[in-house]
Formats: structure tokens, sequence, C-alpha cells
């Protein structure tokens, strides 16, 4: 994870802000998402366009007045529509969505100002009006990849960049199984839980969390190698008997939580 | 402004972070893999230059001797010799690629390796490298000639019905379904191809990092990795190919215009337009390998990530206690 541009803002309210910059990755996947979405719209509109001024100028022809200058406003009405769908989609998104379109909010990052606050209308427009120059040969790919904070021109003109969205805790909730429940409430005893770090009750709980989308093999490994490294950290001889390697694990999930909440109160 | 180093790196990573955290390495560590591309595209070179040595030298003692059966043995000896030599390159070449992948999931690992001790490792598994690079061959071959014979009993079958009088008789319908048929058939071919190429993207990186590793062992072991993840690599095997796509194109279309130009200026003159033509093709050919040597160390980086964050996602790779 070293492997990402990371950014500290100074908001107007001289708070500090740290965001990790989206990354070429994801900003290529957004645009590809976007713009694959754009180009739907724009093939249905130009199927309505194309409906409709057929079937206009078939009725300005039955009327029989001169209307021979009809053709040539259509098309100046279309080329000016399509190129108000084409940038109407990002300033549209970008400004309702505070900084998102349904590519970027798919692959979860944001445009934001230089000091953090959520762009506007005025930005929304110039990143979109920049675009085509952006898109040109990559010159914003480019951009993005040596540039240090990441800015294609469009963000320069508007004074913007795009940063990853913060991971919300919303994975799913770890199922704890009874036995667990017993062990944690004896574990105090036994075990010296004041050695487990913080750290350490990361790596559990993610464990606790992904063991399910692991392969099996894996999870079995992993989790008896877990709980061997933990048996030792927590200067234990054995393992309760009776207990499953990962149900040690969970126990202990558990009581650390418990040991957190009798600290607070 | 700072580049931090989170201290878990236990989550899996998103499509576009795999891809973005790639290129961050390739920036990082250009100059080291730099030499190293350089080696492997230079051991591919080999053997294509012993060839225009071998016939050259056939070329000259068949003049000298006036005889046209003179350099036939030679020849045939050289082109064995040479063969011989192909294979032993191809797998140096490999085995330099997979150093990259060696020393690139050392990095993502945060526990880098010495590239002595890297080079090592891959120098001995050198003929596993070439056999893995055989099966995956292989196995495309095979999945070609299955696809070949299925496309040539299809294209009998409508050319039956051609002959058979259904087609040509005015049913349009008939020739719609026919038609949908065709691009549905085409489609899943697509896709199908594409899944493929996702199982085998990194066949050989587990041969390049794991121990106890065989050639068909590697690609099982990436296959079994892919499993349920296969748009995930193939998302991101498609953003890497964008990303880099202008430098593809100015490497396709920049050779064309030195041609374009000799064609045009030396129209009138064979023997000078035949030495210009050499020069162009000369340059284009300089051109395509310098575009292997760079873009080399950024998919060998890619291919590391996708199975650094495969093993992360389905193994738990990096989710360990810290020692007592």
């Amino acid at each position: 994870m070293r492997y990402f541009n990371r950014v500290s803002l100074a908001t107007p309210e001289s708070v500090e802000l740290e965001f990790t910059l989206a990354g070429i990755g994801s900003r290529t996947l957004a645009l590809m998402i976007d713009y694959s979405i754009l180009m739907l719209i724009i093939l249905a509109f130009w199927l309505v366009w194309f409906v409709v001024a057929i079937g206009l100028l078939s009725s300005l022809e039955s009327i029989g007045r001169d209307y021979s200058s009809a053709p040539l406003w259509l098309i100046a009405i279309f080329i000016l529509l399509n190129f108000a769908l084409w940038n109407g989609y990002f300033i549209w998104f970008e400004t309702l969505w505070q900084g998102q379109t349904p590519g970027k909010r798919w692959v979860k990052i944001r445009v934001v100002r230089d000091d953090g606050r959520s762009v506007r209308l005025v930005q929304a427009t110039l990143r979109s009006l920049l675009r085509p120059i952006d898109d040109f040969c990559f010159i914003g790919a480019v951009f993005i990849l040596f540039g240090k904070r990441e800015k294609r021109m469009g963000d320069w003109a508007a004074g913007t960049i795009v940063i990853q969205e913060s991971q919300s805790d919303q994975k799913s909730a770890i199922a704890l199984s009874d036995n667990a429940q017993t062990l944690a409430a004896q574990l105090p005893d036994i075990a010296d839980l004041n050695q487990l770090l913080p750290d350490d009750y990361a790596v559990i709980r993610e464990y606790l969390q992904r063991r399910t989308t692991m392969t099996s093999q894996a999870h079995t490994e992993k989790s008896m190698e877990l709980a061997r490294q933990l048996r030792s950290l927590l200067a234990m001889e054995t393992t309760p008997a009776n207990t499953t390697s990962d149900e040690f694990l969970e126990a202990v999930f558990i009581a650390y939580q418990q040991m957190g909440d009798k600290k607070q109160y | 402004m700072a580049q931090d180093s989170r201290s878990s790196p236990i989550e899996p990573l998103s499509v576009g972070n795999i891809v973005s955290s790639g290129f961050q390495l390739y920036r990082e560590k250009f100059k080291d893999y730099l030499p190293i591309a350089l080696a492997a595209v230079g051991w591919l070179l080999l053997p294509i230059l012993g060839l225009i040595g071998l016939g050259l030298t056939v070329a000259v003692i068949m003049g000298a001797s006036q005889q046209p059966t003179a350099g036939f043995g030679l020849g045939v000896l050289g082109f064995v010799a040479i063969i011989v030599l192909a294979v032993f390159c191809i797998a140096k070449s490999l085995a330099n690629s997979a150093l990259i992948t060696r020393l690139a999931f050392g990095e993502l690992t945060n526990e880098p390796e010495a590239t002595t001790d890297a080079r090592r490792f891959v120098n001995s598994r050198k003929w596993s490298f070439f056999a893995t690079q055989a099966w995956i061959g292989l196995i495309g071959f095979g999945v070609a000639f299955v696809f070949s014979l299925a496309v040539s009993l299809i294209s009998v079958q409508y050319s039956m019905a051609v002959v058979g009088g259904l087609i040509s008789s005015p049913n349009p319908g008939l020739m719609i379904i026919w038609r949908g048929l065709l691009l549905v058939i085409g489609l899943v071919v697509i896709a199908a191809f594409c899944w493929l190429c996702a199982r085998l993207f990194g066949a050989e990186v587990p041969l390049a990092i794991e121990p106890q590793m065989m050639a068909l062992q590697s690609i099982k072991r990436f296959w079994s990795l892919t499993k349920g993840n296969v748009w995930r690599v193939f998302l991101v095997w498609l953003i890497t190919f964008l990303i880099t796509l202008p430098i593809n194109l100015i490497v396709q279309f920049m050779p064309e215009v030195p041609q374009d130009l000799v064609a045009r200026l030396l129209r009138d003159n064979p023997d000078a337009l035949a030495i210009g033509n050499a020069v162009s093709s000369l340059i284009s050919i300089a051109v395509s390998l310098l575009f292997s040597v760079i873009v080399l160390p950024l998919w060998q980086i890619i291919q590391t990530a996708v199975y650094y964050d495969l093993r992360t996602r389905q193994e738990g790779l990096g989710l360990k206690l810290r020692d007592r």
C-alpha cells in the first residue's frame, strides 16, 4: 500500500487533512465507465434526433412553404446539443454529486478543490471544457503519471485534485460462535491480553472478516498460523482444550473488545 | 505532501489501485529494472543475429565455390545449432523477465530481496520457465485448433444451407437468424478468449516466487488463484493496455513515416530505394525493440501486482502478527 501518492491539505479552517490520491488506474477505469455510459446516452440521443428530424422535415414539406434552410438549422442544433450532452454529463454529475460521476462513484474516487472543499459548478465546468485537450494524445494521462499531485490540465485550471474516498467501515458483520463467547469470558484469566496491540487486533479483525472468502485450504492454514502466533504473543502455553483455532481467534477478538469497553468506563 | 507508508498492507486492492501501484513501482524502480529488461530482450535477439550470420556465411561460401550445394551441410548443421541456441536464449530471456517479477514481489510485500540472490533463484529455474511458456503455447494452440474446427463446421453448415437453397430463397427472417447466430458466436469467442487470457495472465509468476514449483504446477496455481476473479484480472489488463496505448500507437505508426518518406523521395532510383527501405526497416526494428525494453518491466510488475492481490484476497497473504 505504500505505492500511492498521499497529499495533506490545509483547509480554510486551518485543519490538516490527509488524502490518498486517486491514482492513474482508478481514474482510467472511472473514465472508461463514464465514456461507456456517455456513449450509450449519445447513441440514444442520435436515434431520437434522427426520428424527430425526419418527421419534422417531412411535415414541413407537406405544408409546402419554403423551408430549405431547415436541414442546416437542424444540423447546427444537433452539433450544439451533442456538445452540451458531452460536457453536461460531467458538469451535471460533478456538481450535483459533489465531485463524482457514475464512473467515479463506482471506483470510489472524488474530485475536490485544492483546499479539500467540494467542487462547484465553476470547477466542474473548467475540468469538463479542458477534457478534450487532456484526452488528445493522452496528455492528461502523462500529467497524472508524472505529476506529484496527479493533476491533469483540467485539474490545474480548476484548482482541483482527485482523491480516493476514505474506506468506510461498512464491512460485513463477523459471525461469532457460542463457543468463542464462552471462551472469551475465561480468556482474561488464562492469557495476558494486555500484550495485544491495536495493530494485532486489526489483523485478527481483518482475518475474521475475510476468512469466508478465502480458499478453504488457505483458511485452515492461516487460522492455525495466526492462532500459533497469538498464543506466543499472549504468553499462553497451550490453546484452550476443545477449541478450534478459529474459535480461539474469535474469542481473543471478543475479549479485546470487552477489555476496551471496560477501559472506557 | 508526503509519500507515506501505511503499516497495514493487508487489505485487498481495488482494480484501479492494482494498476496505480504497479505504475508507481515501475516509476520508482525503472532504473533498476531497465538493465534486466535489456538483457531479456537482448537474449531473444541473439538467435536472430545468429541466423542472419549463418545465412551470410552460407551465401559467401556458395558464392566463392560457385556450387549451389557447397554450403548445404554447413547450413543444416548451423541451423540445428541455432535451434538449440534459441531454446537456451529463450530460457535465459524468460529467467530475466522472471527476475523482475521476483524483485517486484519483494517490494510489494515489503521484503525486498538482493538482486544477486533473486538472480540465482530464477536462473536455477530457467528450463521450467521455458516449459511453462511451451505449455501456455500448447494450450493456446489447442484452443485455437478446436475453435477453427468449430468455425469450419459452422461454415460448412452455412454453405450447405446456401446450396440447399435455404438461404437463397427469399426468407429474410432466416437470414437474420443466421447473422444473429454468427454475431453471438463471435461475441462468445471473444469472451472466451479474454477469459482464457485472464486465467493464464501471470501463469509463470508462481514459478518465479514460490518454492517447490514446476512448470505445470505454476500454471495450475495461477489458474486456481484466478478462480472467481477473472473479470478483475481482465480489467487490470485492459486498463494497463489503455494507459500504454499512446506509446503503442507511436511505435506502430512512427516507423511508417520514414518508410513513407523513403518511398516518395527515392521513387525513381530503385537501388537507393532498396537501401533506404533497409535503413528504415532497421529503424523500425530498433524502435520496437526499444519499446519492448521499456514496456517489459511494466507488464512484469502488473502481473506480479495481480498475483500479490489474488494471494492477499484468497489466502490472506500479509495477515500476520508481529513476532514477540
